[in-house]
């Protein structure tokens, strides 16, 4: 008897997980916006809040970003260190670090809306488990990947179209990511020269990747300009685009192959379609 | 004669060299003074022909004592020549990589005085970049066919990828077109590399304590690589393998393989011929890629196609198409082309051909259908295939479901059902179905050529797209389009 009232037990419990799981999410309030500073943590914040008050918000939007419809519905969302490390560590232990890694990267994207549609995701996943991760039908997790993709290879192509100019002795480049990339792009290059003195300044974002041997951070960076180059790095310049356009088989010219590979918008930033007069008067930027 | 001529002169005799890639090696920096290298391969640049620009492609040199009568640096042939200094060469790649123009270097060379005097000068450059200046980037290297063997194992220890030019695709072709490289000369290197490989895999013999690393992509589907951490054949006889590696102990023998290449159409084998060889190829020399480049007439000789045939573009494409498939999709050549019909077709990318001769094997349905059933449906790669079984786990997929995880239907729904429904809007003519097969360019291309299959017309060649090279459909071809079966296995 009492082991049959132990399998009812039993049953009644996975009876309410499901039912749990089968619940929908909070429905979105209308109108509701939630203004952060912007950060992670400011991000981590608004899934507490979220939860605490059993809410989804319409929208979140960045410091920034505010376009003033809702704003009557808008609700500041401050950043208190102990919350974000609470709502980090809960996602950490329930649902993994690689998880976390993700979003962390789908932060780091330039998709609009990012914030809104990564708290869904977070919320589906405490409900249902990781695996919500694959399940592209949702339009949140969609946007997500679809977004990350695009980070991916914009990762991918920004390995490869970094331009350095050696001024003084130091590697200086310049670039125009859409996404943010800097994070990604610091352990490739400071593993690969190891012993050089680099920056790289993103002039989307306004920041600057500086490495010295043994030493890299990323910072805040304004403006920069590049100052003009020795005769050797011209050289190397001219060497380079002369390189590149004896290299192409001209009976097999096909422009639209070579922008779809490298659409026009990366063409400022390489030496290769930098003019003569450019090459050996320098400042890129 | 300076560095910046010497570059124009030996950039451009590499150029027909069709490989660029610098692949399958994972290396961390730090242990040398500059450079690493990344599994999945870095382009730097796409030059004018849509090419990718990965690796400074230069010949040591293109003074040439052979004359294969295809070559731009033969011997007969009155151009410009020059040769690097080992050390000009070397500093060269150590600029341009400082400055993240390239991956590495794909060294080749012309056959100068001997292959073996040829081998020692490329020997000097990769001995002063790698242990001279510490040189971590990608190394590509080109064997000099009838060189030393022990030159050939010292190059190997110092690049990355080591490869034999096959040349042509067959040995008739090879007496005709080069009389100086002989068929033996070329595959006794592949084989001596092959064994190398998996002897330095192995972690037995010479090459104690190196763990073996899934080498062969010949016929393995995604995910199923064996060899890592398995049993490597050596010379035949397979030993288990060793677990553990000890960092650092032993020396790396070409780490991410050979590849090999040939030219296409200047030679009168058929589709069938080359795909057969290529798998031959992949399955017993274990290569990593099998290279095709489309000849590009630079040269008036009477054994081959005059000089104003446009290169063989689509043909190539249609080549790699079907490379794809033994590689990653598990077909057979055998398969895709048959005795009757050796040609790969101008207007019907290989896969479609097949899926279209064997309706027996459709329609599929998306939720029970095995991942490599699904390889086989036409406009399914495999990254649509993975996502469909990624994303069925979760729940079944419906016609919407497909779109929303971002699979592109134009052909694919015609050979797939979706929880026992077909697709709602199926064309049910064969223009519109065959239109639905094709790509938009080779679409434009079958409809302003082709259109008299379906209806009598007056030809009108003008604004066709670019390529002249793709060429008319024979009667037999023709036939086989006019009488597809609609609708199909309703």
């Amino acid at each position: 008897m009492s082991d049959r009232s132990f399998i009812l037990k039993e049953h009644d419990k996975t009876q309410a997980v499901r039912r749990n799981r089968q619940a929908p999410l909070p429905p979105c309030v209308p109108g509701l916006h939630y203004v952060y500073d912007g950060t992670w943590e400011g991000w981590l914040c608004c899934v507490f809040h979220s939860y605490v008050d059993s809410e989804i918000p319409e929208r979140i939007t960045g410091p920034g970003r505010t376009d003033g419809t809702g704003l009557f519905g808008s609700r500041e969302i401050g950043t208190d260190a102990a919350q974000a490390s609470r709502v980090l560590t809960g996602m950490q232990e329930k649902l993994g670090a690689s998880f976390v890694q993700t979003l962390q990267r789908a932060f780091l994207t330039c998709l609009t809306d990012r914030e809104w549609y990564m708290l869904l995701v977070v919320r589906k996943a405490f409900r249902y488990g990781t695996q919500v991760l694959y399940y592209e039908d949702d339009e949140a997790v969609h946007r997500l990947r679809g977004a990350l993709t695009r980070l991916g290879s914009e990762i991918d192509k920004w390995w490869g179209f970094v331009r350095f100019s050696d001024i003084h002795g130091v590697l200086v480049s310049v670039i125009g990511p859409k996404n943010c990339l800097l994070p990604f792009l610091a352990p490739h290059f400071c593993d690969r020269y190891p012993n050089e003195r680099f920056l790289i300044f993103d002039e989307v974002h306004h920041m600057a990747l500086v490495y010295r041997p043994g030493e890299a951070a990323i910072v805040p960076m304004d403006r920069f300009r590049m100052a003009d180059s020795g005769p050797e790095e011209v050289h190397y310049r001219s060497l380079w685009k002369q390189y590149y356009e004896a290299i192409e088989i001209r009976p097999r010219h096909n422009e639209a192959c070579r922008m779809t590979h490298m659409p026009k918008r990366y063409w400022k930033y390489l030496t290769e379609f930098m003019t003569t007069a450019h090459i050996a008067a320098l400042p890129q930027k | 004669m300076d560095v910046m001529e010497k570059l124009k002169i030996l950039a451009d005799a590499a150029k027909y060299d069709a490989a660029c890639t610098s692949s399958g090696v994972d290396r961390k920096g730090g242990g040398t003074a500059m450079g690493s290298s990344r599994a999945c391969g870095i382009c730097h640049s796409f030059a004018g022909d849509g090419r990718c620009i990965s690796l400074l492609k230069v010949l040591l040199t293109n003074r040439c004592c052979y004359d294969c009568e295809y070559c731009v640096n033969r011997r007969s042939h009155v151009v410009e020549r020059a040769a690097f200094e080992p050390r000009e060469l070397a500093d060269l790649t150590w600029q341009f990589y400082r400055r993240n123009y390239i991956e590495g270097l794909f060294l080749s060379s012309a056959v100068w005085r001997s292959p073996d005097h040829t081998c020692e000068q490329m020997l000097h450059v990769l001995e002063l970049l790698r242990r001279g200046y510490g040189f971590g980037g990608y190394i590509h290297v080109k064997v000099i066919p009838g060189a030393d063997p022990l030159l050939i194992e010292k190059m190997g220890f110092l690049a990355d990828r080591i490869s034999v030019n096959i040349e042509l695709p067959s040995a008739a072709s090879l007496q005709k077109l080069a009389p100086d490289k002989h068929k033996e000369n070329l595959l006794g290197p592949m084989r001596q590399i092959r064994n190398l490989v998996a002897e330095n895999q192995s972690g037995y013999g010479r090459f104690r304590g190196i763990q073996p690393v899934g080498n062969n992509a010949a016929g393995l589907l995604h995910g199923k690589r064996t060899g890592q951490g398995g049993a490597v054949p050596v010379q035949g006889v397979t030993l288990p393998a060793r677990t553990r590696r000890r960092r650092g102990k032993a020396p790396q023998f070409a780490p991410a393989g050979q590849s090999t290449q040939m030219i296409i159409g200047a030679s009168p084998e058929s589709d069938r011929q080359i795909l057969r060889l290529t798998e031959q190829l992949y399955h017993a020399y274990d290569l990593k890629r099998v290279f095709y480049s489309a000849y590009v007439p630079v040269l008036d000789s009477d054994l081959l196609p005059a000089a104003d045939t446009p290169p063989p573009l689509w043909r190539e494409h249609r080549l790699y198409q079907a490379n794809w498939l033994l590689r990653f999709y598990g077909f057979r050549a055998d398969e895709l082309l048959t005795e009757t019909d050796p040609q790969l077709h101008p207007y019907l990318d290989p896969k479609c051909r097949w899926a279209l001769r064997h309706p027996e094997f459709f329609p599929l349905e998306v939720n029970r259908a095995a991942y490599d059933a699904l390889l086989r449906v036409p406009g399914l790669g495999v990254e649509s295939a993975l996502r469909i079984v990624r994303a069925r786990k979760f729940a079944a997929l419906s016609w919407d479901g497909l779109k929303n995880i971002g699979i592109v239907l134009k052909r694919a729904r015609y050979f797939l059902v979706c929880n026992g429904k077909r697709y709602p809007h199926l064309s049910r003519d064969r223009e519109g179905f065959l239109a639905d097969m094709m790509s938009a360019r080779e679409r434009i291309l079958f409809q302003k050529r082709e259109k008299d299959i379906f209806q009598p017309s007056l030809f009108d060649e003008t604004g066709l797209p670019a390529d002249g090279s793709v060429p008319r459909l024979t009667d037999p071809q023709k036939e086989e389009l006019a009488a597809l079966p609609i609708p199909l296995w309703d």
